[in-house]
């Protein structure tokens, strides 16, 4: 592996330093944010004018949005200023909550860790800072030898991360956001990004207004805002994108248009053995050509309900090597029954055809979080990983891992803890009937309205004694309803903080507003009850050398008694927390800068390499020798972490296998889930905002016109969805802001009061252990009949 | 130019008395300014209330032609399908700019916005799907029955209903503001004068308004028209602010000259 590229990049280039900010005009301080909402990571300006956020405005200096936001992203400020914040530490007795102080909240919880360590889980985030992730894993993995912890991501990205280390050996994209601007050809895979990620599907259609052509293709199962927009909507039936994949893969082969040099030269042909594993076997490509060729485009019809045409159509594109193709996919192929497959193959697609490692030409996997990429995938908070790639189940990782946290030889436990559909179903399990988990620690997030089929996983802690729920949020939730001690947290910008976004960008920020009432930041509730463990006697909370494990030194190299909220701005723990992490960031060629240089920036995409001048430099397109310095010499593309070990890529075969749950007379319609533009996710801060709730102010159930007329309802009326597994109460919406095919129902998901996973299924995917919301069977009542 | 023809240099004798009518205006404004003690801040703050519910009443409410034809006489409007006008404006008629008209357009702006710079929410409903029919009114602007469509006053960006938001589709129940103590910042009521009579600098970013006529031409808001609408480079007079538009703000200087101490001479 080359050290690093030779060249020394201009660092104005790739990493500019902050012209402007913080600066003050009218008495109003201006400063930057990543925006707290999805995984585009847009940078905004936040206006603080006598301690209160007063306004925002796009950061025209940020790379990613230029100056542009979403409707969201306009009213950030105001998700500061729900006037139901939790300010105080709240205690349940019985039926209500009782005030308690931090002193006795943060007693409470130490000794609920300490009475049984083994049964305590901590539920995290995608939206956790990376300093707040990296503090629950230390705690947990480093502190407790406990592997029980995971993030919602589990629920929102997982089977893209397998799908990327089954392609390339290693997770995240190899493009970014630069393709954006490059490509001739977008195709979105079952992904509305014009509502989802409306900053990015805008940096492509703006191009159109300044006369680009751009072919936008939309495979989706309903049409949405993006359909609108594209040149191309193919209709599929759920699990279609798999044949649609398989399809244009055989085309290619068939045809023998596939990018022969490309393919000869760095990928290998892989399928699964006997037993299904997330490496698979090598096959070669005539055993590959062999099995693929059962999907013509007449089958993949049949299987998808795309036209046979379509599927040519699409083969076409990608043996065109004028074209520069970037695919975008998020939840629509992540939530997924066979989600590892289907990214597998999407990537398949584009290094068979060669539309990679160019600008533009890139298969590039979005996320929902702003920081899934930064604190769920990069510092490992899964069950299985420790931090920068490292795997808990791998002793030299373990061992590596106990190195950097300076903890004895042995203190990380070598068998993987609960993912998140098992944690909670062991939580919500008594004691008697195996549920080992009997402390649970649920950080910035709201699973009692994200999980799927509640009335299995979460609605039964109800009527368990001896289950303790903590719940550390901003405002009351759904989970919250059944919390036995909440903690009131600091949000956005009342704390500093660190998002990793969808393009690898690793982005910071400082507090600019106090949060209200005696609300503190998650990350220093962590430590506080780690120093409270460690006063109590645990063993776990002191390092080799006897010290507490979160040990920080001011400059004059004096102990920060950081775990008291008076001393936890003395000094800068995120700067603290962040350098000691970036050590663990090199194994996988993830190399983070130093903290001081995020100050600077408005994010910089890793690797970020130290250049010969000193300077920082970030990375654009991963394995291609033009960009990325890890490159071998000599090689124009190099998959440096290669599961075959000789720097290829993988491309996949898969058969396509049914959902798991099909439609029957009893539940005659396909039901799908997800978001809406204004809300985000759960609803929990965008329905606070007046003008987000003033424009959607209630879920609804969208419907076929004609499948509203033979069940005799009418727009407007409010009708039961129900499945095998629970009910909800809707207002239909026909020809609304989704338009679904004959026999499908979609159902957003971001409304407390009408809580559409109560009648989800948590069938998932095998290797990424993610459910799939976006398919199961259910039915439509009248409310009177 | 060099050759004045009659047409022209009877413009000119008419820009000349223009010209000292406006000057007098702009003393006069000057002059409250100046009572006023530089930038008047425009009450405490915006309060976004929307409490009107979905749709102001100034607004016209989407319908079919066929609702159209059943529903003269309700919500006191009655739909005359008949072509509008043609008016042809003096661009060299004294406008005169109404400082209560202006505070009515700022309290008018402000319900539409959670802040001043907040994309405007959409006061009528919407094509769910698709951007088209946005531009038909919103593209050049139009002006109908007492409503007024302003033109886009940014660069056609494609996604409109990516940061303005329309008020409840019609199937889900409209509902009232949520509890929410935001307060946003207001608009500056004007730009601050060098002096009486100077061309007033811009009080506001000039990202994502770069038709400054949208909202200060002849069919922008009350009170804040332009004077002189027969010029249109604007920034040749009114002075933006860098720190407002996110440029450098910092000027910089060269250090002192080295001017010896009196001492050492």
């Amino acid at each position: 592996m080359a050290a690093a590229a030779g060249a020394v990049v201009s660092a104005s280039e790739n990493t500019f330093a902050l012209p402007v900010l913080p600066s003050e005009e009218n008495g109003i301080r201006w400063d930057k944010a990543p925006c707290r909402f999805c995984g585009t990571g847009c940078h905004v300006q936040v206006g603080v004018q006598e301690g209160r956020v007063v306004a925002i405005a796009g950061d025209q200096h940020a790379d990613v949005n230029r100056g542009l936001l979403c409707v969201k992203g306009y009213h950030v400020g105001s998700i500061l200023y729900g006037e139901d914040r939790l300010t105080t530490p709240l205690l349940r007795r019985g039926a209500e909550f009782v005030e308690i102080s931090w002193d006795e909240a943060i007693d409470i919880v130490a000794k609920r860790i300490m009475a049984a360590p083994d049964e305590f889980a901590i539920y995290g985030s995608g939206q956790w800072t990376i300093p707040e992730g990296y503090a629950a894993q230390k705690l947990i993995k480093g502190g407790l030898s406990n592997n029980h912890i995971d993030p919602n991501a589990r629920l929102c990205m997982a089977s893209a991360v397998t799908g990327f280390l089954a392609t390339y050996g290693v997770d995240e994209p190899a493009g970014c956001y630069d393709d954006l601007d490059a490509c001739t050809v977008l195709i979105t895979w079952g992904n509305n990004p014009a509502e989802m990620h409306p900053v990015l599907f805008s940096r492509v259609i703006d191009r159109r207004s300044r006369g680009e052509r751009i072919i936008i293709i939309d495979i989706s199962t309903r049409e949405t805002r993006t359909s609108a927009e594209a040149d191309e909507y193919l209709e599929m039936k759920p699990h279609g994108d798999v044949p649609i994949a398989l399809g244009i893969m055989h085309l290619l082969i068939e045809r023998g248009t596939y990018d022969k040099e490309f393919v000869e030269q760095f990928c290998n042909f892989r399928a699964h053995g006997e037993t299904p594993t997330l490496k698979g076997e090598a096959i070669s490509f005539e055993e590959y050509k062999k099995r693929i060729a059962a999907y013509t485009p007449e089958r993949v019809e049949e299987l998808s309900g795309v036209p046979a045409e379509k599927i040519r159509m699409l083969a076409d594109l990608f043996e065109d090597r004028d074209h520069r193709i970037t695919s975008l996919w998020c939840m629509g192929m992540n939530q997924h029954t066979m989600g590892t497959a289907i990214n597998t193959l999407v990537h398949g697609v584009h290094l068979l055809s060669g539309q990679f490692g160019r600008p533009g030409a890139s298969p590039t996997s979005l996320t929902g979080q702003p920081s899934a990429c930064g604190t769920a995938r990069e510092v490992g908070t899964l069950s299985h990983l420790l931090p920068g790639g490292r795997l808990v189940a791998k002793a030299e990782h373990r061992a590596d891992a106990e190195r950097i946290w300076n903890l004895p030889p042995g203190r990380i436990n070598p068998n993987i803890g609960h993912h998140t559909l098992k944690m909670f179903e062991n939580f919500t399990t008594s004691k008697e009937e195996g549920g080992d988990i009997s402390t649970m620690w649920v950080q910035v997030t709201n699973p009692g309205q994200t999980l799927p089929n509640l009335n299995k996983l979460f609605n039964p802690k109800r009527g368990l004694k001896d289950k303790f729920l903590i719940v550390s949020d901003v405002y009351p939730t759904a989970t919250t309803r059944l919390a036995d001690l909440i903690l009131p947290a600091a949000m956005w910008v009342e704390k500093n903080g660190i998002f990793g976004n969808s393009e690898r960008r690793t982005q910071q920020w400082f507090r600019q507003v106090m949060p209200p009432g005696d609300a503190r930041d998650d990350c220093w509730m962590t430590i506080a009850v780690a120093r409270r463990l460690f006063d109590l006697g645990h063993p776990g909370m002191k390092d080799k050398d006897g010290a507490f494990i979160f040990t920080v030194h001011d400059d004059d190299g004096n102990e920060v008694p950081i775990w008291e909220w008076e001393h936890y701005y003395d000094i800068n723990v995120d700067q603290r927390l962040f350098n000691e992490y970036r050590l663990f960031s090199m194994m996988k060629h993830k190399h983070l800068a130093p903290y001081d240089e995020y100050v600077k920036t408005r994010g910089m995409r890793w690797p970020v390499t130290q250049q010969e001048d000193g300077s920082w430099r970030e990375t654009r397109f991963r394995f291609a020798a033009f960009d990325d310095p890890f490159v071998e010499d000599g090689k124009a593309f190099d998959f440096y972490h290669s599961t075959s070990g000789d720097g290829r890529a993988q491309i996949w075969f898969h058969e396509y296998q049914p959902p798991p749950e099909m439609p029957d007379d009893d539940f005659p319609f396909w039901l799908n889930t997800g978001r809406v533009l204004e809300h985000w996710h759960t609803g929990t801060m965008t329905r606070r905002v007046s003008q987000l709730t003033r424009a959607m102010p209630s879920a609804y159930v969208e419907m076929h016109p004609d499948d509203a007329e033979e069940l005799d309802v009418r727009n407007g009326e409010t009708v039961i969805v129900e499945s095998r597994r629970g009910s909800a109460m809707l207002p239909v919406w026909i020809a609304g802001r989704g338009h679904p095919p004959r026999g499908q129902i979609f159902v957003p998901f971001f409304d407390e009061s009408k809580l559409i996973n109560d009648v989800t299924l948590d069938a998932h995917d095998p290797f990424s252990k993610q459910p799939d919301f976006k398919k199961c069977a259910a039915r439509v009542r009248k409310t009177g009949g | 130019m060099n050759s004045e023809t009659p047409e022209s240099s009877a413009v000119a004798n008419r820009s000349i008395g223009l010209l000292l009518i406006v000057i007098i205006i702009v003393s006069v404004i000057g002059f409250i300014v100046g009572i006023n003690q530089g930038v008047p801040k425009h009450d405490g703050g915006v309060v976004f209330t929307g409490g009107r519910g979905p749709m102001s009443p100034d607004v016209l409410p989407a319908m079919s032609y066929d609702d159209m034809r059943q529903s003269e006489g309700q919500h006191g409007r009655v739909y005359q399908m008949h072509e509008l006008p043609r008016q042809t404006r003096d661009l060299f008629e004294v406008v005169t700019v109404d400082l209560e008209a202006r505070r009515a357009s700022l309290d008018a702006r402000s319900e539409r916005r959670a802040y001043n710079g907040a994309p405007p929410v959409i006061p009528h409903t919407v094509d769910q799907i698709g951007n088209d029919s946005c531009l038909i009114c919103h593209g050049a602007g139009f002006a109908v029955d007492g409503g007024v469509a302003r033109e886009v006053p940014h660069p056609y960006l494609a996604n409109c209903t990516q940061c303005h938001a329309p008020p409840a589709p019609f199937p889900l129940p409209s509902v009232a503001p949520v509890a929410n103590s935001f307060r946003g910042i207001a608009a500056p009521f004007e730009g601050e004068r060098a002096w009486p009579g100077a061309p007033p600098t811009i009080p506001h970013s000039t990202w994502m308004r770069d038709n400054c006529l949208s909202c200060h031409g002849p069919a922008g808001w009350l009170g804040m028209e332009s004077t002189h609408p027969w010029r249109t480079a604007c920034l040749q007079c009114h002075a933006p602010s860098a720190d407002l538009d996110q440029r450098p703000a910092a000027a910089e200087f060269l250090a002192p000259l080295p001017i010896a101490p009196a001492d050492r001479k």
